[in-house]
């Protein structure tokens, strides 16, 4: 029996669609399936949008534009004064940082520059296909190879005080360490610095972002020449000598060769049988969206800029220890970036995927306790809101060091031939950035030729 | 297990190198490291002087009378085994029993760590000022240690691997997470033996023998003040009541803090070694309570009571937990000696105690409400009434052993800091060597950091004719 698709794609995330539009270019039959009735928006700070995806599909002639390579860090805390980190703005950021600490104003051009300088390296092993083998083989330096070994086992706290002394400072860049649900401790989460850093040189960080909401999903919908079809859920993937096809909810069988899955691998594995899914993390980010009234004016700071809530360092290990128990984390660890003047999108990457009283209890406090967390620097926003959107985390894999330091084709295959990932786990530290829907496109077209 | 290695040990003494100086070694401490190093030099021949703060030597291994009558070892109960190859060496054969068995798998990585550190005392250390302990301490070793693999799991997550007992007493004492990767590396460092009579101070005691046996020199109530150096090595020691003394070389079973932030002027040590110094992270949160009681008590065996869900964060805080996590061991049961008949000596083993309080220092009220809390956790096992408690928080432990915030580990058991991460016996002053528990074996095994340092000593000696020659 010929199969009527080469490919089904699972759900049109940033990955699916650029999964299906990249498989579609190559001449594939495609389906793309997707649970809702009209693709779903990724929201939420872009870290960067992969700029081959953005090259092969042309996406700059459907809308979408890069303005700003640099999305600047703000770090509010209880001085009055936000503190401004940004990298194209080397000087200024001396300038703020000396302010608070001169010894942190020496430290801080150095700091970065060795940071980069590992994020350049280790991003040609992390962001190519063909990667493989030890990621330190990529490190030529027998010092940098050192400085790896040495990264990959330590915790982010521990590596970030190596270097700055204000805890300030330090908890601002502490957040970044903790997306993939890693403990500030936890050996993976320095790694996970130096993931983002790579991640952000590697396209243009914050571009996305000034440009109107929705126009990354439009701008990848448009350019999808494969077939979608809305409101079709999945109830298993079809497997005989891997992945076969797909029963839907309607009873519908779509038989082809490979199957791609946005879902989480837990998701997806259980969708297609397997026995013992990947074990899940307890810790994950949620999102809030607070849409605002007309009148409120949001402070210019927050222009083209990300805001983090700086807590004490010890404040993100006792955040972890919470969700861990499904506590609601007080302080909450929160970063936001402003979407235009109406729409404010928060971040708290340590919040319980399994809280103890259930998700849908948790929703409103969990909305009041980030508003709480900015009443001192937002104030008069909780007369403001106008509508208030939670997004609980997802029961990702568990991730870490074994995730961080895994080549992309580890991360993209499943246990089963012919089921590819393509969905945010299949990157360890969460983004939009569609780079796993063009791994998994890269596979998926290897293994059907 | 070692054998190539003590074969060396006893090289021919006729290719000694006389060192015009008052002393061949100083060695600082006179701690199971410290006795063993010295046992090991002063055999091989060397005039050495081990420098004692305390009137006694031991260091941990030491037992006290607490109470008219009432016996017990005030810092830890059970100790890190040594590979028992060394055992005769160490003369501690037949003293010590393992009480609870690390899993196989362990207890090999374990072996292959402790001779991966007495091999690289034995490699001749290449030369170049300052470039040593820059290779050791921050580039790491190139080949993987035993155990890399582990980095990524949490003792929960062995839990089912290396069985009931381990990770409990492994974790005693330590504040830890069991919940978050890298914590499995603690059960590297897991104390699996004790003393079948006497407490830990039949060790010292014992060990302290042998050193004298084979020549060494013990000075007790002599405090260092200073590493002397001269022409970019170590070259002798300041005392405390001022007096110097001329030795060709040094080891110190200090910590890694202490040596190099304590002992010397920081305008003599270069910028990145002194960053590496104090970006050291020290561990501890251990604190003890020897309880005399006046009947035996319940349990005949060690007893851990889990912590409250806040202990961790009230650690963190530098708060004193209301629930800490303890292990209790009823030490007089398995040996009478240490409690006169019908009596009974507990010990507890408190996690998660902040050396450094947030409301200011460590009173007697303080130390009064840690031993209440810690009875109230024990109120299930109807503890027989109680005659007299001792109360050791961190703070007593860096008074009296020396080590920087009470940490018996010389350092937090984390992962970049385990092992491989590790500072070797040597280090980039020439002549000065480290063998105290910041130094790779520390943890591992008592008295090998203090062995493996004493190698390290006589090979440069063997390979460069005269350490003299440096300055």
């Amino acid at each position: 029996m010929s199969a009527r698709y080469d490919v089904l794609v699972i759900g049109a995330s940033v990955g699916g669609l650029a999964a299906a539009s990249l498989l579609a270019k190559r001449g594939a039959r495609v389906l793309l399936l997707e649970e809702l009735l009209a693709p779903p928006e990724p929201s939420g700070p872009l870290f960067a949008l992969d700029p081959l995806l953005v090259k092969a599909l042309q996406l700059e002639q459907y809308g979408l534009g890069f303005r700003r390579r640099d999305l600047k860090l703000v770090s509010w805390d209880e001085e009055d004064e936000p503190l401004l980190l940004s990298r194209d703005e080397p000087r200024a950021t001396a300038r703020a940082l000396a302010r608070i600490s001169r010894a942190d104003a020496h430290a801080w051009g150095p700091f970065q520059a060795g940071l980069f300088a590992q994020a350049r390296a280790l991003r040609r092993w992390w962001f190519h296909p063909h990667s493989g083998g030890d990621a330190a083989a990529v490190l030529a330096n027998p010092v940098a190879r050192g400085r790896f070994a040495r990264e990959c086992l330590m915790g982010a706290d521990a590596f970030l005080a190596r270097e700055l002394e204000t805890p300030r400072l330090v908890a601002a860049l502490l957040h970044d360490a903790l997306g993939g649900g890693l403990a500030p401790s936890e050996p993976g989460s320095a790694l996970a610095l130096i993931w983002r850093a790579a991640q952000e040189m590697a396209g243009q960080q914050g571009a996305v972002m000034l440009a109107q909401h929705g126009s990354v999903g439009m701008a990848l919908k448009a350019a999808c020449d494969a077939e979608l079809r809305f409101g079709a859920t999945v109830t298993e993937i079809m497997i005989s000598r891997g992945a076969a096809g797909v029963r839907l909810a309607d009873g519908d069988t779509i038989a082809a060769r490979a199957v791609i899955s946005s879902l989480t691998r837990v998701q997806t594995e259980k969708l297609a049988g397997l026995e013992r899914p990947a074990p899940t993390r307890a810790v994950g980010e949620a999102q809030i969206v607070l849409t605002l009234s007309e009148d409120f004016v949001l402070p210019p700071v927050l222009d083209g800029a990300r805001a983090v809530l700086a807590l004490a360092p010890e404040d993100y290990a006792d955040a972890h220890e919470a969700a861990r128990a499904g506590r609601l984390p007080s302080p909450l660890p929160l970063s936001l970036v402003a979407e235009g003047p109406r729409r404010l999108v928060l971040t708290a990457p340590l919040a319980p995927v399994a809280p103890q009283e259930g998700w849908a209890a948790l929703q409103a406090p969990f909305a009041a306790a980030a508003v709480h967390g900015l009443r001192r620097h937002l104030p008069g926003l909780p007369a403001a809101l106008t509508g208030v959107t939670v997004t609980p985390p997802k029961a990702l894999a568990r991730a870490g060091l074994v995730q961080l330091l895994a080549p992309a084709l580890t991360r993209a295959t499943t246990r089963v031939d012919g089921l590819y990932l393509c969905g945010e786990e299949a990157e360890p530290v969460p983004s939009v950035s569609g780079r796993a829907g063009r791994f998994a496109a890269y596979f998926a077209a290897r293994a059907l030729q | 297990m070692f054998p190539p290695f003590l074969l060396r040990v006893f090289y021919p003494k006729d290719r000694r190198d006389s060192l015009s100086v008052q002393y061949d070694v100083a060695i600082i401490g006179a701690g199971a490291d410290g006795l063993a190093a010295a046992m090991l030099l002063a055999r091989a021949g060397r005039r050495v002087v081990v420098l004692e703060r305390a009137p006694h030597a031991g260091g941990r291994c030491v037992t006290s009378e607490f109470s008219p009558g009432f016996l017990a070892s005030p810092y830890a109960d059970t100790l890190a085994t040594p590979p028992p190859s060394l055992l005769p060496l160490l003369g501690l054969s037949g003293l010590i029993e393992d009480f609870a068995p690390v899993g196989a798998d362990i207890a090999r990585r374990r072996g292959r760590a402790l001779a991966r550190v007495l091999e690289a005392a034995l490699a001749p250390a290449p030369r170049g000022l300052w470039q040593r302990l820059k290779a050791q301490l921050l580039a790491g070793d190139a080949r993987p240690w035993p155990g890399a693999d582990w980095a990524d799991q949490s003792i929960a997550g062995l839990r089912a691997h290396a069985g009931q007992n381990d990770w409990r007493t492994a974790l005693a004492g330590r504040a830890t997470d069991p919940d978050l990767s890298g914590s499995a590396l603690t059960l590297f460092a897991a104390p699996q033996s004790r003393v079948s009579r006497g407490g830990l101070g039949t060790v010292g005691a014992a060990l302290q023998a042998r050193a004298l046996r084979a020549g060494a020199e013990l000075r007790f109530g002599q405090e260092v003040a200073e590493i002397l150096l001269a022409r970019g090595g170590a070259c002798g020691l300041a005392l405390g009541d001022g007096t110097r003394l001329e030795a060709g070389a040094v080891i110190s079973t200090l910590d890694l803090k202490r040596t190099f932030l304590g002992l010397f002027r920081w305008s003599d040590l270069p910028p990145a070694m002194l960053r590496a110094a104090g970006a050291w992270r020290m561990g501890g949160g251990r604190a003890r309570l020897l309880l005399a009681l006046e009947a035996p008590p319940s349990f005949t065996k060690p007893f851990f009571v889990p912590g409250g869900e806040d202990a961790r964060r009230q650690f963190r805080h530098g708060v004193l937990p209301d629930q800490p996590p303890l292990l209790a061991d009823p030490v007089s049961v398995r040996d009478p000696s240490l409690a006169p008949a019908g009596k009974a000596v507990v010990t507890l083993t408190l996690s998660a105690i902040p050396m450094r309080l947030f409301d200011g220092d460590w009173t007697q009220e303080k130390r009064e409400a840690l031993l209440a809390r810690a009875l109230a956790r024990l109120s299930c096992l109807n503890l027989p009434p109680l005659r007299a408690a001792a109360t050791i928080v961190p703070p007593d432990m860096e008074d009296a052993l020396g080590l920087t915030g009470g940490d018996l580990d010389g350092g937090e058991l984390a992962p970049d800091q385990m092992l491989g991460f590790r500072p070797g016996a040597r280090t980039n002053v020439p002549g000065l060597y480290l063998a105290g528990p910041s130094s790779a074996a520390g943890p591992l095994g008592l008295g090998v950091a203090g062995l493996a340092a004493a190698l390290a000593l006589m090979t440069d000696l063997s390979a460069q004719p005269s350490i003299e020659r440096v300055r």
